[in-house]
């Protein structure tokens, strides 16, 4: 019996599913998802298929916005991604390291150096300082002295353009100025991906148009890929590539040359 | 435990001062009543130890079998059997230890025992003037009950040759500061001493003793031990023997020995004052239910705070598991600020403790209970100190450890959803 992705629609139709062989990624593929399906609800009733059995390549600095509908599963496939959550099936690949097989502790290693994560809510912590938020995960990594891990964080802050606000509680700071240091945070460990989600949307257009221009500046090294997760078309017509979602499924993927700002 | 956790808790907890504090405060004042409550008691306790074992001796040897023989009925016609008696009558026989002098210089060779005192025991009547009360006599050898109690060191009126006098003043008799008001004797006035059998004769006081513990003071009298004999018609006979060990701890064990050496009834001090012994320990276990108590409430503060912080910082725990701290790092991070609350409050709670005790010991106020004392009787003891620390910390971990590990098993996924 052939069967098509079409048909699978509820959480249900998962189990009588069947799968063709898994074809790998190609070698340098940074990102890679295949075949994955996301199941989210605590209990039956609630329960339902986000993703469904998404097919995906990223390469190294390239700079993707992930757009569609609310609910048509783009942050699930960011987490999942990033490695904040497991598929229900399918299998995702960072250079060429399957994530489902490692344990628990292993993917949270891989979080916080090899992945910086940026949300709609900047999330910064209260009680510590602009610089100090920005040097915990380094401080976690363990690799940086404490000193090397200030001058570091100094300078993404530098980055950003908040390297006068260092030392100021992230209370004290504009919305704009939280999500900027929330983006110097994602870079802390100088990740090979980047991934946002909704970066702006908590933002009036004028931050707005400085996180976007944070970005295309930050793909511009080519050392790293960010994948950005919006709703706003406008924000996304600044990535190189958009993938389109609807209800757990991509229903475009192009690339564009980038509009000049 | 690592310095980051630590700076997480140190910057969670300096966040909620206020909080923290009273929480702090109540683990201190946990710490501290179970500490000053367990001084009290113990002092008491204590106090009432020393002055029994002190005054009484270790153990005292009867002068009887502790079995009653088997009744010689029993031998004749088996048991199980009932046997018709009319007009029965006691024997007629005075109880006494046989040769008192050999049984005394065993007791004295075994190992343990610092020495042994002779004493005859009886019940008298003293009047003075239009008073009279009834009296324990204890007929003593003054040079040797020194040796086995401190009822020497007692003497509050004519100290000066003390027991010693008793030698040298024919008929001479010690009261307890009790006896002495009950009668209204004062000392060298001459009171009427009367033994059981009718004998009567006329007596000095040479001396008043107190020991702080009130039942001997209000009935305690002693003399030599050869007039308490004459007194008592209980010529040459010695109806008691004093022993004091080197370590009151140990005379239980000794006084099983000497009772399976000589075959006579030997009490250790634990078990003539048993209905006591086990009032302390009623009283041990209601202070520790009421400490427990207290410091349980106190937990509840520990745990309602670091839930209140947990469920307020679950938007920061969700981003920091996003850029890789585990899951123990989450728990440990809070389960130090607990700790910390813990150690503050407790050491707070140890200092708070040595104030009330301080404070509770300037007090002085004569107290006249079982026992006689000025003030509140306290006793501090490392141990207690070490007791209430331990199970606060035990306690702060494990209020702090629940919610941490609530903490700690949180999906940030389902946290960024904003669905927990």
């Amino acid at each position: 019996m052939t069967q098509s992705l079409a048909q699978l629609e509820t959480p249900a139709d998962l189990a009588d599913y069947t799968w063709p062989e898994i074809v790998p990624p190609k070698d340098d593929t940074l990102l890679a998802s295949r075949q994955l399906c996301k199941v989210i609800g605590t209990n039956l009733s609630n329960q339902s298929l986000v993703l469904k059995g998404l097919d995906l390549d990223i390469h190294r600095g390239e700079f993707v916005s992930i757009v569609g509908a609310s609910g048509s599963g783009k942050s699930s496939l960011l987490y999942l991604l990033g490695g904040l959550d497991r598929p229900t099936h399918g299998e995702i690949s960072i250079n060429n390291q399957p994530l489902s097989t490692m344990p628990d502790a292993t993917l949270t290693a891989v979080r916080n150096q090899t992945v910086g994560f940026v949300f709609q809510f900047h999330f910064l912590l209260p009680e510590f300082t602009s610089l100090e938020n920005i040097m915990i995960p380094m401080q976690k990594m363990g690799v940086r002295s404490r000193r090397e891990c200030s001058d570091h964080a100094a300078e993404l802050l530098t980055t950003v353009g908040l390297g006068d606000k260092a030392h100021r509680r992230t209370t004290d700071l504009s919305g704009g100025e939280q999500q900027r240091v929330a983006i110097a945070r994602a870079l802390a460990n100088d990740p090979d991906i980047l991934l946002a989600d909704e970066p702006t949307g908590n933002l009036d257009k004028h931050n707005s148009q400085n996180v976007a221009r944070l970005f295309e500046e930050i793909a511009a090294q080519g050392q790293r890929t960010i994948l950005m997760v919006t709703h706003d078309p406008h924000m996304a017509e600044h990535a190189h590539r958009i993938i389109t979602l609807d209800d757990g499924r991509i229903v475009e993927d192009h690339r564009h040359t980038k509009k000049a700002l | 435990m690592n310095s980051l956790q630590f700076n997480l808790a140190t910057r969670y907890i300096l966040r909620r001062r206020r909080q923290t504090i009273i929480c702090m405060l109540g683990v201190a004042i946990g710490v501290a009543i179970f500490i000053a409550m367990n001084a009290m008691m113990k002092g008491f306790e204590v106090k009432f130890i020393d002055e029994t074992v002190e005054g009484s001796g270790h153990a005292i040897v009867k002068n009887e079998p502790r079995e009653t023989v088997a009744p010689f009925l029993d031998k004749v016609y088996g048991p199980n059997t009932t046997v018709d008696l009319v007009r029965q009558k006691p024997q007629d026989k005075v109880a006494k230890i046989r040769n008192p002098e050999k049984v005394m210089h065993v007791i004295r060779h075994l190992p343990g025992v610092v020495a042994a005192a002779p004493t005859v025991t009886g019940n008298l009547v003293i009047s003075y003037g239009n008073k009279e009360t009834a009296v324990e006599v204890q007929g003593i050898e003054p040079r040797e009950a020194v040796r086995v109690t401190s009822i020497g060191d007692k003497i509050v009126e004519g100290s000066e040759g003390g027991f010693e006098r008793l030698n040298s003043t024919a008929n001479g008799i010690l009261l307890g500061d009790g006896v002495a008001r009950l009668v209204g004797a004062k000392l060298f006035d001459t009171i009427i001493v009367t033994g059981p059998t009718g004998t009567r004769t006329t007596s000095r006081v040479v001396g008043i003793f107190s020991t702080g513990v009130t039942p001997v003071d209000y009935t305690r009298t002693y003399m030599l031990l050869r007039d308490a004999q004459v007194l008592l018609d209980k010529q040459n006979i010695v109806s008691e023997i004093t022993v004091k060990g080197d370590n009151p701890e140990h005379a239980r064990a000794l006084a099983a020995q000497i009772e399976e050496i000589t075959g006579l009834k030997t009490e250790s001090w634990q078990e003539q004052n048993q209905n006591f012994l086990s009032i302390f320990v009623v009283q041990q276990a209601i202070t520790l239910i009421i400490c427990g108590a207290i410091l349980l409430v106190a937990a509840f503060g520990v745990f309602n705070i670091l839930t209140m912080s947990v469920m307020e910082k679950i938007n920061d725990i969700a981003i920091m598991r996003s850029y890789g701290l585990t899951r123990a790092d989450v728990r440990n991070a809070f389960v130090l600020q607990g700790l910390m609350i813990g150690i503050i409050g407790a050491l707070l709670g140890t200092g708070l403790a040595a104030t009330i005790i301080w404070a509770i010991r300037q007090l002085k106020f004569p107290v006249e209970g079982l026992v006689k004392a000025q003030g509140i009787l306290m006793a501090e003891r490392p141990q207690d100190y070490l007791t209430a620390v331990i199970s606060a910390l035990i306690i702060t971990f494990i209020a702090a450890f629940l919610p941490a590990n609530r903490a700690a098993r949180f999906n940030p996924v389902d946290i960024l959803r904003g669905r927990h």
